[in-house]
């Protein structure tokens, strides 16, 4: 039975694989050294250089998952644009969507397509798709609701209150004086930040709402 | 703006410029002049002069004085580095160009000398590499892709980021990184963030501030000096503890002033022990007891010291009797009786404690004339009805006059539930845990020899007066706090707090405002600081700046907790000095936006999103106040390209932000100047008239230090009561506010270096050598200066200091390239062999280190990590109280670097040549 090296990510050092049919999660000390020794090729180098750049851009993380999500059907570049511009996380972004689709075309995990000849269409490429799949908002929710035990169920309670937009200073007022939040110490923005950042909370209209990632641990 | 007729032959007719200005008429001064007029002299020039530092030079771009206009000469003050009173200069104009700054001979400290920092401003002012327009990076964060923008672009994208994040997650959010004091303006950087968030992550913890805040816990709070400053001045002494080799080496520009200092100490014959590892000819050469310390062991030395001046009865028992916690009795805890050093020995006892309507705030003493408990009345009391100040206003006083409180023995009181306990004085508490420090047990562990370590010791406590001057040594240490009280405790009980007739440098100008007003945070706000939680005295307001322990900002960024501030704005260079500098850096690239405001191209900035071209100080119109004294610092040339003044970015931003209260209502930082120099009851332009010094040269007030001076309302302290700003109104040997906190509330123990020889030996086996850093370079500022031809050509790369014998073990010659590691990794320095290192030692020359000829890119933007020695540093081992990290004292091994220097470094003359100041266009 093989194993299939389908992703690296840096944050964490896990190594994501398939071991025949079941997917395995690893820890490692060296993702670099784990490219050199265990990587099956060029797929996934190509992977980390895209892991790469979204660990270092942490302000477009959960925006380019969505590019490469989208781009997963050849799109237009008008199309790309007005999409990426609707995502909450770029009412305040200081680079625009040509920018961002550039970064990721350089660490191929986009491409440009020519269809029917003449017009021009980005798609995400195989190594784009594989790390789109790490990246998915559900299940780095579920992995977020696994790191932690103690803290599972304040997420679930935000995410059980924000299904209707709360205000910052609701979600503090409803977490206040958990006795959870004392050792270490956390305030109520280190759940709202943590569930922002895996895509099951976002900023719409100053309030906070659940995604439809978010939804779903809720059953 | 005066003006100098010129003569023939370039010479002036202004009596007072003589020393090498006759040459100003140059675009810039030769290289010879520069070292003239920046006091690099002979002996300075010959440590430095070498193959690996050739004197041989850069070409002279001297260019003819023909034909070219008259030369006006500003009076202003040299800002090259951020020295609390700033060096009085001369700023040489020609056609709207400087041509030269050199010391003015009026300024009565540095007598017309300038650094070689100072006379290089203008390499500075027309350097090539200075940042020139506002940029947002294009490429990925590191790369080194940029795009110029618009000042408006630039602050409208920046305050809706700020605004955006303070709405969504809150104001704590947002962090500042402060960093080397580039001129003054590493105060922008407060101000700016201690305005909108509790989050500051700036230098002044490792560089004095924090003994600030220490000091709160003794009650001597001395405006950001280092609590040890409440000594007498230099003039004034007998003798001079020296702590650390930054008081005559090269801290700021302002040397010069201490270097007379030092001349003094000769010439008065005052008497000088010099506590330093090594021996430093500037100060070591002089000393009448040189005491070679361990690094990092600095708290068993003064314990041993204080061991010998009390078994010796050299100390001041009125002052401990009457004005400090020392005879406050301690309930000793019946359950555990053996606690040691470190240890919380218990409560103090009080009124409330023996009566059933005894007051909490009356706090008991033994009375050795009646034989029985009397107490000394701390109350607060309510505060007056108005219109009277708001002002807190105690009681204090004894309960019987005369008093003689006991400082020594055991005591048993009973208790108003009617147990009996026993009862110790504080100071029998204090030395029952400083009677085993004989000078034997502090020679163990300080590896200074035992008699001399008693012979200072006698020395200090019987000349009078005394007094301690501290470098930043002592915030390097993980028993910094210690290191702090035990200076504090050895200059108070042997007079020197209380010498009557000696001066002291506050309480500063009366009636010049702050140029901005911090903001008042609520005490919720204060304890969302980051690490309030494990250091509770960070969780209030700091009395002289708002700062972060730098572990708990690498924890939050890095793990999360207690939140992950979103976003940082970066100035002056900001955080090249946090320990452990390759956590750090991830640890700011962990921030979603970050902007910087700087004048080159920083490690900081070239990871930014947003960079903004901050300009010189010969750029502005400004004031500098300091030593009681205010001084006009004059616009000597138009800002260049699109920079900007910090003050003025900062009132831009606020303004944006919409800060009521700090920047507005200015538009412009010449409003903001205008408005804080009201005080002076001049206008702008009559204190140039005037000058340019307020007051006038023949008013200078000198602060007389009296008996009291430290006490409430004689001193700085305005309710007008006598004793001390803490909450029992004493000097706290015993620390009521360290106890509320939860530490040891007379912490003076001893801790070993937490990688040591003793505290490590297998590690040591590994890392033999013990390191120590901060010495400074008399050419660079921090980590100013890089970028500068004629100083970098000076001192092109960081030195380390070695035993000779130690590098011949090692195979390492003088000026070889050598590798420094700890477990943390490995930088590169020049090896620079002395006999004046210990052979188990080796000293870092100059920290912060970067190289601006190298590129930026995402792994090592700048070369931050070839050679910053602050790589090496342990983050996370901190002292308990106040976060301070090791930066002096921790283990590492050296061997030769065979593949030379950081690759990409330039060490030669000419390669700094493009750095050069190009000649005006048209001339």
């Amino acid at each position: 039975m093989g194993t299939k090296v389908i992703g690296l990510n840096l944050k964490d050092n896990t190594m994501h694989v398939y071991r025949g049919e079941q997917r395995v999660v690893k820890q490692v000390e060296d993702p670099v050294e784990v490219i050199k020794t265990e990587a099956s090729g060029e797929g996934a180098y190509a992977e980390k250089k895209i892991l790469d750049l979204i660990s270092s851009e942490p302000a477009y993380r959960l925006v380019l998952y969505k590019i490469l999500e989208f781009c997963e059907t050849p799109r237009s570049a008008t199309e790309v644009g007005q999409e990426v511009r609707s995502f909450p996380e770029m009412k305040t972004a200081i680079h625009s969507p040509v920018i961002l689709l550039g970064w990721l075309e350089e660490v191929g995990s986009i491409e440009r397509i020519v269809v029917d000849k003449e017009e021009e269409r980005w798609q995400t490429t195989e190594a784009g798709k594989k790390v789109a799949e790490l990246e998915a908002p559900a299940k780095r929710l579920l992995e977020l609701l696994a790191q932690e035990p103690v803290y599972h169920d304040i997420y679930i309670q935000v995410l059980q209150f924000c299904q209707s937009p709360r205000a910052r200073t609701e979600i503090e007022s409803l977490l206040e004086g958990n006795p959870v939040m004392e050792q270490p110490k956390v305030f109520p923005t280190f759940f709202i930040q943590r569930l922002e950042d895996v895509g099951a909370l976002e900023w719409v209209d100053k309030h906070w709402w659940t995604t439809e990632a978010g939804k779903g641990v809720l059953g | 703006m005066r003006t100098i007729p010129k003569e023939d032959n370039g010479k002036t007719s202004d009596p007072r410029i003589t020393k090498g200005a006759t040459e100003m008429e140059n675009f810039t001064i030769t290289r010879r002049d520069f070292l003239k007029a920046s006091a690099v002299t002979g002996a300075v020039a010959a440590l430095y002069s070498s193959d690996m530092f050739p004197l041989k030079g850069l070409a002279e771009a001297k260019e003819s004085a023909a034909g070219v206009g008259e030369v006006k000469v500003l009076k202003s003050v040299c800002r090259s580095c951020h020295g609390r009173q700033g060096c009085w200069a001369l700023v040489h104009v020609r056609d709207g160009r400087v041509v030269k700054v050199e010391g003015d001979p009026e300024c009565h400290y540095s007598l017309g000398t300038l650094c070689a920092m100072g006379a290089a401003s203008l390499q500075i002012l027309y350097n090539p590499m200075r940042l020139k327009y506002p940029m947002k990076r294009v490429g990925a964060r590191g790369e080194g892709k940029w795009q110029r923008i618009s000042w408006d672009e630039a602050i409208d994208t920046i305050s809706k980021k700020w605004l955006d994040i303070r709405e969504k997650y809150g104001p704590e959010f947002t962090v500042g990184i402060g960093g080397t004091g580039r001129p003054n303006d590493s105060s922008w950087a407060n101000m700016f963030t201690t305005n909108l968030t509790p989050n500051f992550l700036d230098a002044g913890i490792v560089c004095y501030c924090c003994c600030t805040w220490v000091a709160e816990t003794i009650g001597v709070v001395t405006r950001g000096q280092a609590v040890t400053f409440a000594g007498p001045s230099v003039d004034d002494s007998k003798l001079i503890m020296s702590v650390g080799s930054t008081n005559l080496g090269y801290g700021t520009g302002e040397a010069t002033v201490k270097a007379m200092y030092w001349d003094g100490i000769i010439k008065e014959n005052k008497k000088l022990i010099d506590v330093d590892p090594n021996f430093e000819r500037n100060e070591a050469s002089k000393a009448d007891i040189f005491l070679p310390i361990r690094p990092g062991t600095d708290s068993a030395l003064y314990l041993g010291m204080l061991n010998v001046i009390i078994a010796e009865d050299l100390y001041d028992k009125e002052f401990l009797r009457e004005w400090t916690t020392g005879p406050f009795l301690v309930r000793i805890d019946p359950t555990k009786p053996l606690l040691g050093a470190g240890e919380d020995p218990g409560p103090l006892l009080t009124e409330a404690d023996i009566k059933p309507d005894g007051k909490p705030t009356r706090y008991m003493v033994w009375d050795e004339v009646t034989k029985s408990l009397k107490y000394w009345d701390a109350t607060l009391m309510p505060p007056p009805p108005p219109p009277a100040p708001p002002s807190p206003t105690y009681v204090l006083k004894w309960e019987v006059s005369p008093i003689k409180p006991a400082l020594f023995g055991t005591y048993k009181v009973k208790l108003k539930d009617g147990r009996e306990v026993e009862c110790k004085p504080a100071w029998q508490i204090l030395w029952d845990r400083v009677k085993e420090w004989t000078p034997v047990k502090a020679s163990e562990i300080t590896w200074i020899r035992a008699d001399k370590i008693h012979e200072a010791a006698k020395l200090y406590a019987t000349t009078k007066p005394a007094t301690i001057l501290t470098g930043v040594a002592i915030d390097h240490h993980i028993s910094h706090t210690q290191t702090c009280r035990l200076l504090s405790i050895l200059n108070a009980i042997t007079g020197n707090l209380e010498y009557e007739r000696l001066s002291a440098s506050v309480p500063g100008l009366k009636g010049i405002p702050a140029l901005f007003p911090r903001a008042e945070f609520t005490p919720e706000m204060h304890k969302k600081r980051i690490g309030a939680a494990k250091y509770p005295m960070f969780a209030k307001k700091m009395f002289f700046s708002e700062m972060l322990a730098p572990d708990a900002f690498i924890e939050a960024m890095l793990i999360g907790k207690p939140y992950k501030p979103k976003a940082i704005s970066a100035w002056t260079g900001g955080g090249l000095w946090v320990p452990n500098q390759k956590e750090a850096f991830k640890a700011y690239k962990e921030a979603e936006f970050i902007f910087s405001v700087d004048q080159f191209m920083t490690p900081i900035a070239a990871i930014s999103d947003i960079v903004l071209p901050a300009n010189t100080w010969l750029e502005k119109d400004d004031v500098k106040s300091g030593e009681n004294i205010l001084k006009v610092c004059q616009k000597a040339a138009e800002p260049l390209w699109e920079s900007k003044s910090d003050g003025q970015i900062l009132i831009d931003l606020s303004r944006a932000l919409g800060l009521a209260g700090i920047a507005l209502p200015f538009k412009t930082y010449a409003e903001a100047v205008a408005e804080r120099i009201k005080g002076t009851g001049y206008t702008w332009e009559e204190l140039q008239k005037k000058d340019h010094v307020y007051p006038p040269p023949s008013e200078y007030p000198v602060a007389r230090h009296k008996l009291g001076h430290w006490r409430r309302g004689v001193g700085i302290y305005a309710d007008r009561q006598p004793g001390f700003p803490t909450p029992t109104g004493k000097l706290e040997i015993y620390s009521v506010k360290l106890k509320e906190w939860g530490y040891d509330p007379i912490y003076l123990h001893y801790v070993e270096p937490p990688e040591s020889p003793y505290s490590t030996p297998k590690l040591a086996k590994e890392y033999p050598l013990i390191l120590t850093t901060g010495k400074r370079s008399p050419f660079l500022f921090h980590s100013q200066h890089r970028e500068v031809p004629w100083l970098r050509e000076l001192f092109p790369a960081p030195l380390l200091d070695i035993n000779p014998e130690t590098a011949d073990k090692l195979g390492i010659k003088d000026k070889d390239w050598v590798w420094i590691e700890t477990p943390r990794g490995r930088v590169r320095h020049v090896a620079h062999l002395t006999n004046g290192t210990h052979p188990r030692v080796v000293q870092a020359y100059q920290h912060n280190w970067y190289y601006p000829e190298k590129p930026e890119t995402p792994e090592n933007p700048k070369g931050v990590f070839d050679s910053n020695i602050n790589v090496l540093m342990d983050h996370v081992r901190t002292d308990p109280v106040s976060g301070n990290s090791v930066h002096r004292g921790l283990l590492c091994k050296v061997y030769k670097a065979v593949e030379g220097a950081p690759e990409g470094v330039w060490t030669k003359p000419e390669q700094f040549k493009p750095w050069l100041p190009q000649p005006p266009t048209g001339s």
